[in-house]
């Protein structure tokens, strides 16, 4: 089931008048749930938030359960929380291991302090014995190391907080 | 030696035969830097001089006995949170080269990407990406398969002609394992991963078999008895254990013998 499936089918339920709904294969399980005290007015509610979250993420869910309501509340909340205004965070894609240099001998990528381009490479995860080199998305200057090296990281995780030029 | 593989669309069009090197993935590697790489391509050496294993591990490899190749992919369709199935086509495409040169023996994925052939290592791989954003740009797939040496030096580990006590030659070898591993991509990019990760499960080491393991999650490892069931989406390693299922990540389990 793709992005696009999904959401025709929460269109669907909200024009429907049901108020819970599971579809389960043997690749996913999808539950869908309007907020049950405002019953009935509360259509345009569900049908916006749920897509969100599910485009974000459609090649992923396929193989794990999905819980449609509980993704919108943590996208929403992080960024007010975390790095101060202008500094921009370099993330970890994946989980795995970080890494500051290419192998165990050699200087790390980078340094605070250290200018980096946009397409720099500036770490390494390890994730199950793939080593992912990450490029910089920005071109900037290294303001703080996030992570030390050989340490475990998780998906989204904040690894560099950068100055953007 | 090695020709143009004829069998496939893209992989192993490209074939650049070197006597020795370094170590193919840093000669692929340097390929796409200066922006000479094309998908497909690939680098094979007689012999390496200093070979990796995984994060600085060795691997010892006798000049011309064995395949020592890095393989260039461009599999943009794959993204980085993802990027364990490509580790599961690629595992998969090696061990069935493998079964198909040893029809008589048990040839199976140890966990995440290492080829047993009767429970000894036969061939591994060691994966390197480049990330953009959250895609994958290039991936390096680093293949060391042994095909004809027969002596390891006392390490655990065994070759094509060790199990069915016949020379291999070497193109042909690599002819199968170049389709195999374009078959699998295509499989992967074509029907996504469900199909790879079945033929990946039923190829699982001691998969759904009682075996003893050593938790290194602790300060103390402990020793325990568990079943393998099942991967996750990141390629870690579903245990059922006396009381639970438990999650482990590639350091935190060890296999014992």
């Amino acid at each position: 089931m793709d992005a696009k499936e999904i959401q025709e089918l929460i269109s669907f339920i909200a024009g429907s008048g049901l108020d819970e709904v599971s579809v389960e294969t043997g690749d996913f399980k999808l539950h869908i749930k309007r907020h049950s005290e405002v019953k009935g007015v509360a259509v345009a509610a569900p049908v916006m938030a749920a897509p969100q979250a599910l485009v974000a993420a459609p090649v992923v869910t396929q193989s794990q359960p999905v819980v449609a309501e509980s993704k919108p509340i943590e996208t929403a909340a992080q960024p007010a929380a975390e790095s101060p205004k202008k500094l921009v965070a370099i993330k970890s894609p994946m989980i795995g291991t970080f890494y500051r240099s290419s192998k165990p001998e050699n200087p790390p990528y980078v340094n605070v302090g250290d200018e980096v381009r946009k397409g720099q490479v500036v770490c390494i995860i390890e994730a199950m014995k793939l080593f992912n080199e990450i490029e910089s998305e920005v071109e900037g200057r290294i303001v703080k190391v996030l992570v030390d090296n050989a340490n475990p990281v998780e998906y989204d995780q904040e690894l560099f907080l950068i100055e953007p030029f | 030696m090695y020709k143009i593989v004829a069998d496939t669309l893209f992989t192993g069009k490209k074939v650049v035969h070197l006597p020795t090197c370094q170590s193919t993935n840093d000669t692929a590697a340097e390929f796409i830097q200066s922006g000479r790489a094309i998908a497909g391509m690939v680098i094979i050496a007689d012999g390496q001089t200093k070979g990796r294993g995984q994060r600085g591990n060795s691997w010892q490899a006798t000049p011309g006995l064995n395949l020592t190749l890095s393989l260039i992919w461009s599999p943009s369709f794959i993204g980085a949170a993802d990027s364990f199935m490509l580790n599961m086509a690629v595992s998969l495409a090696i061990a069935e080269t493998v079964a198909h040169f040893l029809p008589d023996a048990a040839v199976t994925v140890k966990w995440p990407n290492d080829i047993y052939a009767n429970g000894q290592k036969i061939c591994g791989t060691l994966i390197e990406n480049t990330l953009q954003g959250a895609q994958i740009r290039y991936s390096i797939v680093g293949i060391g398969l042994n095909v004809n040496q027969t002596d390891f030096n006392g390490i655990f580990a065994t070759s094509l002609k060790l199990v069915s006590g016949q020379q291999q030659s070497l193109p042909e070898v690599f002819d199968f394992l170049m389709c195999r591993l374009e078959k699998r991509y295509l499989q992967l990019q074509t029907q996504g991963s469900t199909p790879i990760r079945q033929a990946y499960l039923n190829r699982l080491y001691r998969r759904g078999q009682p075996a003893t393991y050593t938790d290194l999650r602790t300060d103390v490892p402990v020793i325990f008895e568990g079943i393998i069931e099942d991967i996750d989406t990141a390629g870690r390693l579903l245990m059922r254990t006396q009381n639970s299922i438990e999650i482990f990540d590639l350091k935190q389990i060890q296999f014992n013998a």
